[in-house]
């Protein structure tokens, strides 16, 4: 196997509160292998969004800081790399996509204008060449009439359009990793089915691999390779999509599959995980999840739990990983 | 059959879109010939997606808008043009709890004030007798009474969802409209407010106009489903039958579209993408709204918007497939 794109290697991530410096990501690591799609999976505050945003360095400093542990990009180190040398990936090399696409568009400049920018920031190429790959990107994205539509602004575009425009300007310099951080979750079914096949298709076009956001364990179903679970800042599973949706190795992943109410029977109570997840400066000792657990026994709340390494690129942070047998989606 | 407690018959909401400098006022019907009814402790599903106009449907069926056509009767009275005293004495019948209970709870307020400010409006408690209700109301959402004296922001968002459903039930109403009520919140919180209004029903027997985007959860929660596309109801019917077997070529879209939480079946089914956007509901097309991006569109379609016809299974569409 050829060395994967991305690797993050125990990253930490603190940010500084009412409390003092919180840690926020704690121990992060995982790795992206090029035309592989990975999903990042957690409720929020589980610290998968800090995470894809360390990636690109686009914490906010401060309050927030980038603690510890390694980030690299085709063998080579981001942290600690200077700014300019960031930039130069940013846009290039890997690209980001966000939930709400008004945000990285500008309403001031029109689709065209904005996609052949990033072109010719990177590129140094004209005007006119910068336009050429603008339509060839919104031709890709399937934008209708994009001959037209390049010239329009961000507010003349629907919601799902607009996020084919933001998709366009993330592939317009043929990056090789995206991070698209919840890139359906603003849209309607339809078009996020739409979105999805998309990202699906380009992916196998282009080779790119994709670190993909998201609470939603659906969307994961249809689109990822592999899943690494977080909650409250530390990674509790990773595995291959088969594997951990047929028999997931931690509690609180089996709690997010059972609490799908697609799986859940009409008429019957839901099943629910108990309690909320903890505020990152109350952290429990022990394993972040015993309180909320239902398997938790007394020796849960004292030890601190390791990722058990399960073979075949799995793990799991659960001590009683190889008692349990948990359930699964049917 | 029951009279029904809620009856919406050919509701219209048309919102004047003010022009500008030179840019004529428009009109856009947001919601179009809708009827339903819904039965005591009965929940009727409103779902369909952006633009569907299914908040307006609810903010209606509040009188938070003026319908322009139409009639909506609650509980034998005709609510639809009800104003001053008249409104207010059904309020207490009629409450809604909105989606995002961050915003709908206000933050100055403790608890105790928040729970009771129904009961103190509507002179159904004071003093002592009205603390009394709003420990009974807090305990019956799952708080307690050590949380009365707490700001709104202490809580977290199931929580606060907790605490809106609460103020919503002190005046015991018989109808609750939910818009969007769990989909601010994550999965695991979302199921315990979900289960919480299942113990609501059964226990107080209140009826339920749940207005939602998401499919998996109505499946769980609805008796009956309406689907509404572009303004208008296109299917209607019980739950089992509209998940089972949809009659209207959009609801079978929107069903195939949500994503199935298990990766063997999800890339195995039969899946229909649409293509496209929803039209705009300032200048919808004419005949079906859905004609412009169904995948079984006839000439007839273009023409007149379908009559809503009986489906075997219960409910009914308005669609041109299969007739004549």
């Amino acid at each position: 196997m050829s060395a994967p794109l991305l690797e993050v290697e125990d990253l930490a991530v603190e940010f500084l509160t009412d409390h003092g410096w919180v840690r926020v990501v704690d121990g992060v690591s995982f790795s992206v292998g090029a035309g592989e799609t990975l999903g990042l999976v957690g409720e929020s505050g589980s610290g998968k969004t800090v995470t894809s945003l360390s990636v690109m360095q686009l914490i906010p400093r401060p309050p927030g800081r980038i603690a510890g542990g390694s980030i690299r990009f085709e063998g080579r180190e981001l942290l600690g790399l200077p700014e300019h040398e960031l930039e130069a990936l940013r846009g290039e090399a890997i690209a980001m996509v966000f939930q709400e696409s008004m945000t990285s568009l500008n309403p001031a400049f029109t689709i065209g204008d904005q996609i052949g920018e990033v072109v010719r920031r990177h590129r140094g190429v004209s005007r006119r060449e910068a336009r050429v790959r603008a339509l060839e990107v919104l031709e890709l994205v399937q934008i209708p009439d994009p001959e037209a539509r390049i010239d329009a602004y961000p507010h003349e575009f629907s919601g799902g359009m607009r996020q084919r425009a933001a998709i366009a300007m993330a592939l317009a310099c043929d990056p090789k990793l995206l991070i698209a951080d919840e890139p359906t979750t603003a849209l309607d079914v339809t078009v996020q089915a739409q979105v999805l096949d998309l990202l699906r298709s380009l992916q196998q076009r282009l080779g790119m691999g994709i670190l993909f956001v998201t609470h939603n364990l659906g969307v994961v179903a249809d689109l990822c390779d592999r899943v690494t679970v977080m909650y409250a800042g530390r990674i509790v599973e990773t595995a291959n999509v088969f594997d951990l949706f047929e028999g997931p190795q931690h509690p609180y992943t089996e709690g997010l599959l059972q609490a799908m109410p697609q799986l859940g029977e009409r008429g019957k109570r839901l099943a629910a995980i108990p309690g909320t997840p903890p505020m990152p400066w109350q952290m429990p000792d022990g394993c972040r999840f015993h309180p909320r657990c239902p398997y938790a026994e007394a020796a849960c709340a004292q030890q601190d739990v390791m990722l058990t390494e399960l073979g075949e690129g799995r793990s799991a942070r659960c001590r009683r990983v190889h008692e349990l047998d948990l359930k699964g989606a049917e | 059959m029951t009279a029904p407690l809620l009856s919406v018959e050919n509701l219209e909401v048309t919102f004047k879109i003010r022009g500008g400098l030179l840019r004529p006022t428009r009109k856009l019907k947001a919601v179009n010939g809708v009827s339903f009814h819904i039965a005591p402790g009965e929940t009727l599903a409103v779902v369909g997606e952006s633009g569907s106009g299914k908040s307006t449907v609810a903010r209606a069926v509040m009188r938070l808008v003026a319908p322009s056509a139409g009639r909506i009767d609650l509980d034998g009275d005709d609510i639809t043009a009800m104003q001053g005293e008249a409104l207010r004495r059904i309020r207490p019948k009629l409450q809604m709890v909105f989606q995002d209970p961050y915003s709908s709870l206000d933050p100055s307020m403790i608890i105790a004030d928040v729970v009771g400010e129904p009961l103190t409006v509507h002179g159904a408690a004071t003093g002592a007798e009205r603390d009394r209700r709003v420990q009974d109301l807090l305990e019956q959402v799952g708080l307690g009474r050590y949380h009365m004296n707490r700001y709104p922001h202490e809580f977290s968002g199931g929580q606060r969802q907790r605490i809106a459903i609460a103020r919503a039930i002190a005046l015991s109403p018989k109808l609750l409209v939910l818009d969007e009520a769990v989909s601010a919140l994550d999965v695991s919180t979302q199921n315990q407010i979900l289960n919480l209004l299942e113990d609501l029903r059964r226990e107080l027997g209140i009826a339920y106009l749940f207005i939602s985007h998401d499919l998996g959860v109505v499946e769980h929660i609805a008796d009956r489903v309406a689907v509404t596309y572009l303004g208008r109801i296109v299917e209607e019917g019980p739950t089992e039958r509209i998940f089972a077997k949809p009659a209207h070529p959009y609801t079978e879209a929107l069903l195939s579209a949500v994503p199935v939480p298990n990766p063997r079946i999800q890339r195995s089914r039969k899946r229909i993408v649409l293509p496209g956007d929803v039209p705009s509901p300032l200048a919808p097309p004419s005949g079906c709204p859905f004609h412009t991006r169904c995948p079984h569109v006839m000439n007839v379609c273009r023409g007149e918007m379908p009559s809503h016809e009986p489906v075997a299974g219960g409910g009914s569409v308005a669609c041109y497939l299969g007739r004549q």
